[in-house]
């Protein structure tokens, strides 16, 4: 029973973090691979005042929010002169400096050690110590961020910046500013994505530099790119699949000695055959007319 | 004549593309409420005055008068602002957006595109999109593609997507519209409803037009005042029947294009 908890759980935490790439990746047209860097800066910040600063949870997820939005913010006038493939390599870039940094400072991130001991959330009084609380906690902030990317899909900033993925130009004939409408969508989807990290951090109470590397961004944004991007089904269909599917393999009945890699095979090939009939993910299913 | 005071003056204006001249000295008016034409042949500078009016070239000398004020070398968003606005050749359509959006997002204002606005106006957002909906919808049954709303504008004809440039162009309710051949391209059928549209919004919506063309029927149909332009200068200007009778403008317009390929 707990194990389908954990999977609640884990649920809730990728859904916030594909909507957070959703807004880039989706409506801006831009492929981020910091979308990691910011998940782990909003965990490592968040525990680091939790550990030391007693202000409680609220207040420390404001901390960290605020840290991962200022550097999206500061990083935005750097990668957003950027497009297309150099902007996937200048946001790459900017991944492998945070994660060098989570590794490598130990004086304040512990290290390839880590952090301990992140105290759980409480909330209002309400202490969130076990985990069917903490199933409860994470599906009504990620229903919160669903809610939250809905109206941003459907509002004007929604629409400009979808405007500015299609064409720049046209879009700045129409007053649109293309820096201004990105920089916000690249701002709003950090500050997101460092909320899922702080859900992740008070929820493991342990963390290492290990699930924000490269790989977990590239992760992130696979399972949007198989969910099918710019919409809101696309994200929900491309978690279920990528976190339920690998799970799901476990119980295939595979010899011991080579279950892992052999589940790493089937997972592989079914994602290629996925993207060969599927090139715009599974939401194309909903979108025959 | 020079002494209008609402119109779009272009006043001795000078380009040279390094040591070629371009436009040498163009004197020319667009009136409010009027289809004021400019013809010649290709390379006459047509195209490079109307970029110098909306501020995409600048001009080496000379003055761009609205209403008297100077706008010239001002930066295309601000000649944009002032309520000019420019069909481009190109067209510049979203094409992963539907024919709707397309219309939709021009009618938002700056300040409803702050991410903020949507939240501040939660409870509110539905109405004023279905109320927005309307709006562009109406404009799309102005230009006459209302029926292909639901389609990705990427998947619309040459002559639709025009079309759709056109109604997007009249959403942002600017008193003066640039075309550059707005008939290039488009089938018969598409040239008459263009022809019917840019009338409409000249004696309906009170659109003043400047209007770069080579179907000389189309001219002739709507042009109340014609600027014939040869080698960067403006040859002769008077009315359609005017300009065309003249022998000069025969021997150089309809005897050279027969033989040029566009």
């Amino acid at each position: 029973m707990t194990y389908v908890l954990h999977q609640l759980i884990m649920i809730s935490i990728y859904l916030i973090l594909v909507y957070a790439t959703n807004l880039v990746t989706g409506l801006g047209g831009l492929m981020t691979m910091a979308q990691a860097a910011f998940y782990g800066m909003g965990a490592y910040v968040y525990a680091l005042v939790a550990l030391n600063m007693p202000v409680g949870f609220v207040a420390s997820c404001g901390i960290s929010l605020l840290v991962a939005g200022l550097v999206a913010w500061i990083l935005s006038k750097v990668v957003l002169r950027f497009r297309g493939e150099t902007f996937v390599l200048a946001t790459l870039a900017f991944q492998m400096i945070v994660f060098t940094i989570l590794d490598n400072w130990e004086g304040v991130t512990g290290g390839s050690y880590g952090l301990s001991e992140i105290p759980r959330p409480s909330l209002f009084g309400w202490e969130v110590s076990t985990v069917p609380e903490y199933v409860l906690l994470s599906v009504i902030v990620a229903a919160l961020i669903t809610g939250v990317f809905w109206v941003m899909l459907n509002s004007p900033f929604g629409l400009s910046v979808r405007a500015v993925r299609d064409n720049e130009r046209a879009a700045e004939s129409l007053r649109i500013s293309p820096q201004k409408q990105l920089s916000r969508a690249f701002v709003i989807s950090s500050v997101l994505a460092s909320l899922a990290g702080c859900l992740f951090a008070s929820y493991v109470t342990y963390i290492d530099p290990t699930s924000f590397s490269l790989t977990e961004s590239i992760f992130i944004l696979c399972i949007l790119l198989v969910g099918g991007s710019g919409n809101i089904i696309g994200p929900f269909l491309g978690v279920l699949f990528m976190i339920l599917f690998p799970e799901g393999l476990r119980f295939l009945g595979l010899p011991d000695e080579s279950a892992a890699n052999l589940r790493e095979i089937v997972y592989g090939t079914i994602l290629i055959v996925l993207m060969y009939y599927r090139p715009n993910g599974f939401k194309g299913i909903y979108s025959v007319k | 004549m020079a002494n209008d005071i609402n119109a779009l003056e272009i006043q001795g204006v000078c380009k040279k593309f390094g040591e070629t001249v371009i436009l040498n000295n163009v004197q020319a008016i667009i009136k409010p409420g009027m289809v004021t034409a400019f013809v010649g042949p290709n390379g006459a500078g047509k195209t490079t005055l109307f970029h110098i009016i909306t501020g995409n070239l600048s001009a080496d000398s000379g003055q761009i008068l609205l209403n008297q004020r100077d706008i010239t070398n001002m930066p295309p968003f601000v000649v944009a602002d002032m309520g000019i606005t420019k069909l481009f050749q190109d067209l510049r359509i979203f094409s992963d957006m539907t024919v709707l959006e397309n219309v939709l997002v021009a009618l938002m204002d700056r300040h409803e595109r702050k991410p903020a606005w949507a939240f501040d106006h939660l409870f509110k957002l539905k109405s004023f999109l279905t109320d927005h909906k309307k709006e562009a919808l109406g404009f799309l049954e102005l230009v006459g593609i209302a029926e292909h709303k639901d389609k990705m504008a990427g998947n619309l004809s040459y002559g639709q997507q025009k079309l759709l440039a056109m109604a997007r162009i009249i959403a942002r309710r600017p008193s003066y519209i640039l075309l550059d051949e707005p008939t290039a391209g488009l089938s018969p059928v598409m040239v008459n409803q263009m022809v019917e549209l840019i009338s409409k919004m000249v004696k309906e919506m009170g659109i003043s037009v400047g209007l770069i063309e080579h179907n000389m029927k189309v001219v002739q149909k709507l042009a109340d005042y014609v600027y014939f332009l040869h080698e960067g200068k403006v040859f002769c200007h008077g009315d359609a029947k005017t300009v065309f009778s003249n022998a000069e403008v025969k021997r150089i317009y309809i005897g050279l294009s027969k033989g040029e390929i566009k």
